[in-house]
């Protein structure tokens, strides 16, 4: 197989399964926050804003993965 | 409800026609910024930072320039922005609400413009032609390139005679004039070291030498507990790093690449997406050094 | 890192620009807010506390209006009073005079009856002693003399002071 298409296959793997956990894990956090703001919608300001930091917390994840895959898409490594 | 189908179909029909009439010869997006004039440092991510403090000086001119009593329109706005900012801050971490507003804010202010700057149109695809021989190497090294998955069914794009940008000339690219700061990484690179470095700062100077116990200590488990407290310190300033340059320059090539496929209609949602995600990072940047700093200066004596 | 583009100066350049825009955006914009949004809250809180003062100055002049209307109210009550009061005496005093007065007219009255009564007493007295002296005269002519005139007056004093009495 070809450099260049190995390199197409793994720029698609590095976000693909880079994409898995912290896709999984958003999931859970924005279900807890849905579950507490329908407990306590009085709480849903500081509810929000905790699920944003929690979610880029997971998001992070993601994004390196992305990041590599662009480093690796744009022949960088 | 026939009104609503006319709609779609009309827009289908936009779609389908804009991808015929102007297809995108070839993707170009680079990770890195380029220098505008050869053989300086200035590049094209400076000149954007730079308008974007102009804008947020003549905001603030504008806003504050001559305060009143009762406000109106824009001096309304930012009073609510900084206020809202402000009780955001306080409710993360009281005590040093006050004194650490102006940086936070800062980071804040300069990083939702540096997103949002990037989604004006022009930002990209209005630039100076450089013949694409002179820096060939470095060049055809980070350029993404991918050409038109239909070439041979449509006809040629009318814009395609000579170079695929007008006024250039065969063969030449262009050297982007503007670029967002934020998809640049030495501008994100450069807030997540004045955050950490500042967050450092503050609980140094709140708990003096003590502070470094809680890395480097010999009783038990705790030394490597310190351990991973420092690597997860130092993991912090690629995760500002990539968290803001990744969204913002993955937010680009996702557009890039939308208009590629479909030049109208299409990118659409995905413009109101980035802007919201543009909102999104500059409040998490100054949420999280915010919490960052809370954690930091908490005593780790009194509590344990 | 240079691959990614990357540089010390354009990161230092980035730094400054940073520290440069917060030192700006602190002077021009946060510093005039707090102190702007600081200004309105004092002020609101004064004009609060006044907003207070005002009410109770005019809870204060409230308070003195309705007593000051009563007291006028009584006064009122009581000087009307008074005027009833003087009122009746003088009903009282007018009366009092009157029945004076018609008692002093009566008193009057019948002393002037009396008077003339006594007059006519007088007169008639007089008349009959003369009539009396007259035809005693007459009869007496030729057997009584002048001097039982002086007798027969004095028996009819004699008679008129005892039916006096």
């Amino acid at each position: 197989m070809e450099v260049e298409g190995l390199r197409l296959i793994a720029t698609a793997l590095a976000i693909g399964l880079a994409a898995i956990g912290p896709g999984i894990g958003v999931g859970i956090i924005v279900s807890g926050a849905l579950q507490a703001i329908g407990r306590n919608p009085e709480a849903q300001g500081t509810i929000v804003t905790n699920m944003f930091i929690g979610i880029a917390f997971a998001e992070a994840l993601a994004i390196f993965g992305l990041v590599i895959s662009f480093l690796i898409g744009f022949g960088i490594i | 409800m026939a009104r609503n189908i006319g709609i779609a179909l009309a827009l289908l029909a936009l779609a389908v026609g804009s991808r015929i009439i102007y297809p995108m010869e070839s993707l170009a997006i680079e990770v890195r910024a380029d220098d505008l004039i050869p053989n300086t440092i200035f590049t094209n991510s400076m000149l954007v930072s730079l308008l974007v403090n102009v804008a947020l000086i003549t905001l603030a001119v504008v806003a504050a320039g001559n305060l009143k009593a009762v406000p109106s329109g824009w001096q309304n706005f930012m009073e609510w922005l900084i206020e809202w900012l402000y009780n955001l801050f306080k409710g993360i971490n009281a005590e040093y609400a006050q004194r650490t507003f102006p940086v936070i804010a800062t980071i804040f202010f300069l990083v939702i413009l540096s997103n949002w700057f990037g989604l004006l149109p022009g930002v990209g695809s209005i630039g100076i032609c450089h013949a694409a021989e002179q820096n060939e190497t470095s060049m055809s090294e980070i350029r993404l390139a991918v050409s038109a998955p239909v070439d041979n069914i449509l006809p040629p794009s009318p814009f395609a005679e000579g170079s695929k940008y007008i006024g250039c000339q065969a063969g030449e690219g262009i050297v982007p004039l503007f670029r967002s700061p934020s998809a640049d990484l030495n501008f994100t690179l450069a807030l997540a070291l004045i955050s950490v470095f500042y967050t450092l700062y503050l609980s140094i100077s709140k708990l003096g030498a003590g502070y470094f116990g809680k890395f480097f200590n010999l009783n038990g488990v705790m030394s490597f507990v310190g351990i991973l407290e420092l690597i997860s310190l130092l993991a912090r300033i690629p995760a500002f790093t990539f968290r803001l340059f990744g969204n913002i320059f993955a937010g680009e090539v996702l557009l890039i690449v939308m208009i590629f496929l479909v030049p109208m209609v299409v990118p659409l949602p995905f413009y109101f997406f980035e802007v919201f995600v543009g909102f999104i990072q500059a409040f998490v940047f100054a949420v999280l050094t915010m919490a960052f700093i809370a954690i930091e200066t908490q005593d780790h004596n009194e509590h344990h | 890192m240079e691959a990614l583009g990357v540089n010390l100066p354009k990161l230092i350049y980035q730094i400054i620009n940073f520290g440069i825009m917060a030192f700006v955006l602190y002077r021009l914009l946060y510093k005039p807010v707090f102190n702007m949004l600081q200004e309105r809250a004092t002020r609101i809180e004064q004009s609060l506390k006044e907003a207070d003062q005002v009410k109770e100055q005019l809870a204060n002049a409230k308070r003195d209006y309705d007593a000051e209307i009563a007291k006028a109210r009584q006064e009122a009550a009581a000087i009307l009073m008074q005027a009833q009061e003087r009122v009746k005496a003088q009903e009282l005093e007018l009366i009092n005079q009157a029945q004076q007065e018609a008692e002093r007219i009566r008193t009057e009255a019948r002393a002037q009856t009396e008077q003339e009564r006594a007059l006519m007493f007088r007169d008639a007295q007089q008349q009959i002693a003369e009539m009396v002296t007259l035809t005693a005269e007459k009869v007496l002519q030729a057997e009584l003399k002048q001097s039982h005139n002086a007798l027969i007056e004095q028996s009819l004093v004699d008679l008129a002071k005892s039916r006096n009495n």
